[in-house]
Order: C-alpha cells, then structure tokens, then sequence
C-alpha cells in the first residue's frame, strides 16, 4: 500500500509544480502568493498521504504546522507586504 | 453569585473543556504529556477570552451541527462546479461583483456569514463592510441575493438572532 | 474492504487538486483564480481526509484528520476573504466578458 500512498503524493506535487507556473506568470505579487497557498493546501494533502503510507504519524502534526503557517504567511502578505496606502475603514471583525 | 458572574464562569469552563478536547485528539490522548498540556490549554483559555467577546455563548453548537451535512455538500457541489467550469474549453465563465446589504449586525455572525459563502457555488466574500457585503460571483447569472438570504437566515438561526426581510432586530 | 473504499475517495481527490491547479492557470483574474484556489483544493484535501479516515484504526486519528481538514478550511477562507479585500482597495478591476 505504501506505493499507493506515495504515487498519489507524486501526483499532487506535479500539481504544485504545474502551479508553480503562476509565480513566474504574475502579474501581481497577490497571484504570485496565491500559487503559494496552492503549496499549502497541497502539502497538507501530501504529508498527510505520507504519514499513512510510511506509518509515522509524526508527518501529521507536521501538516497541522503546515496548515497553521499557510494562514500565517498570507495574513502577513497582506497586512505588511501588499498593504494599500488608501483609507482602512473598520471592519468590524 | 450574580447572574453574569455566572455566566462568565460557564463560559470559561467551556473553552477549558474545548481546549483540553482538542489537546487529547492532538496528543491521541497520551496522559503522560500532561506537563505541557496543563500550561498550553490555560494559556490558549486565557487569550481566547482577551480576544474574542462575551458573545460568542450565543452560539448554538446543536444547530451548527445539524446544517454541516448541508455546508459539506454545498461545498462539494462549488469544487464540482469549478472543476465543470475550468475543464470546459470555451471556460463558460461570466464573473461580476454584487453588493449585497446586510441583515446581521452580530460580528461573529457576519464573519461566518462571510466564510460560509466562500464555500458556496459560484461565490466568493470580498469585502465585510459594516452594512453591506460585496460578493465576486463566477457567473452574474446565478440569484445571488436569494442564495445569500436564504443563508443569513440559517446563521441567523445558529447565533439565535432574529432577522426580518429589511428590518434590524435582535432577540436574546 | 475499508482499505479500498478509502483508496477510491483518495483517488476521487486527484481531479479535485488537478482542476484547482488548471483553474490557478486558465482563469483571467485575481479573484476568479481565487474561486479555484479555495474550491476545488479544499474540497480534494476533503476527499483525502475522508480517505484516510476510512481506513483509519483509532477514533482520536480520525477526529485528528477532521480537525486539520478544518483548520485548513477557515484559514483558506479566511486567506480568499484578505486577498479579495485588499485587491479590491488597490481598486484592481474584475475582469468581465465584454
């Protein structure tokens, strides 16, 4: 079964690969970020395909760190890095 | 003891509760860790009481429960109406913004609100105003309005608010 | 029997995960790719959870799974909402079908 497990973790990472496209296309620095939670999505999917097929459940909590950073990275992205110069009305939330 | 002191004490007996759930599932219940568990969930108690407000009791867990079966579907139906979309070779797309004047006033609400759209066929949140939602739509076709409605009024239900078409009121 | 009924949810993920990356690629605009990004990957991390779940031997895994499907799902929720925001306050058009 482990094969099984690993093939599909392949799969998943060409589809990040592929993704990966979208960093070099643009145009904005947003898209370019979005091609990076694509990463995260996917590599939650895959360390969490990885721990089952090698039996160490350790590789979960990696992915629960993983999920927590991708969240992370974008807030960052978007508070400090793509911050607009215009008014910040109070949203509320 | 005051009707509010009381009121605080269930509340924070319930994030302890919540807390050490999620550290039993995390550790898969392996008691010897108790050393860092006890710190950690006292800890996350604490911020989460100094970063969310006293209203999040309003909640009702039971009726969350009953429209998840209803959110995962949607959710699977969006994915499969994204994937139809973009597979398609002609990308049968028709995208457009939607302003659509919010009921809700309760912030949590409106935030779940928000994210429960994200999760619907052809929708996506944009910007949370204090009055209004603006929502990026796949296809300007969809009833947009009817499909937010129809959803404000299930959250409305899960936080125990009351909406009325137009018309801002709130019930305890 | 568990170990292939959950095979076949993992495998009913791929086209989820290749259609959220084609749609990452084909689509015109920020906000459409993000219709993508937070769709159709979510609801493949779903299918693989729900996979590994089935064929999972402890309750606490299969609560352990659930949780972090979750969690993935408010953060991309949350992500899509922040990105559309700002894009929207750097007044980036939506692109439209003229």
């Amino acid at each position: 079964m482990t094969s099984f497990y690993v093939g599909v973790a392949l799969v998943l990472l060409l589809t990040i690969i592929i993704g990966l496209l979208r960093v070099l296309w643009g145009p904005t620095a947003a898209d370019r970020m979005m091609a990076a939670q694509l990463f995260s999505t996917c590599g939650v999917a895959i360390l969490l395909l990885l721990a089952r097929g090698f039996g160490q459940l350790i590789i979960e909590d990696v992915a629960l760190v993983f999920a927590l950073l991708g969240a992370l990275a974008i807030v960052a992205f978007v508070r400090r890095a793509w911050k607009t110069d215009g008014p910040k009305p109070d949203k509320g939330a | 003891m005051s009707a509010t002191t009381s009121c605080k004490l269930s509340l924070i007996f319930r994030r302890l509760v919540f807390f050490c759930s999620i550290w039993l599932v995390l550790s898969k219940a392996d008691l010897s860790s108790w050393p860092f568990a006890l710190p950690t969930v006292l800890i996350s108690t604490w911020i989460s009481l100094c970063l969310g407000g006293p209203e999040g009791h309003l909640l009702k867990p039971v009726v969350l429960l009953r429209y998840l079966p209803l959110f995962v579907l949607q959710s699977i139906a969006s994915a499969f109406d994204v994937m139809v979309r973009v597979l398609n070779p002609s990308l049968p797309i028709h995208p457009g913004l939607v302003h659509y004047p919010l009921s809700l006033t309760h912030d949590g609400a409106k935030v779940l609100l928000a994210n429960c759209i994200t999760m619907l066929p052809g929708t996506i949140s944009a910007q949370l105003n204090d009055d209004h939602l603006i929502v990026h739509t796949l296809d300007t076709s969809l009833p947009v309005h009817a499909i937010i409605n129809r959803l404000e009024r299930k959250i409305a239900n899960i936080f125990r608010l009351e909406i009325t078409s137009g018309q801002k009121e709130f019930q305890p | 029997m568990r170990e292939l009924l959950g095979a076949f949810f993992i495998i009913l993920a791929i086209p989820f995960f290749l259609s959220g990356t084609i749609g990452l690629l084909r689509l015109p605009d920020i906000y459409t790719r993000l219709h993508a990004l937070t769709k159709a990957d979510n609801v493949g991390l779903g299918f693989i959870v729900f996979g590994l779940a089935i064929q999972a031997t402890s309750w606490l895994e299969v609560v352990k799974l659930f949780l972090i499907w979750f969690l993935v799902l408010m953060a991309s929720a949350t992500s899509c909402h922040l990105i559309a925001d700002a894009a929207l306050r750097r007044n980036i058009k939506p692109w439209t079908k003229e």
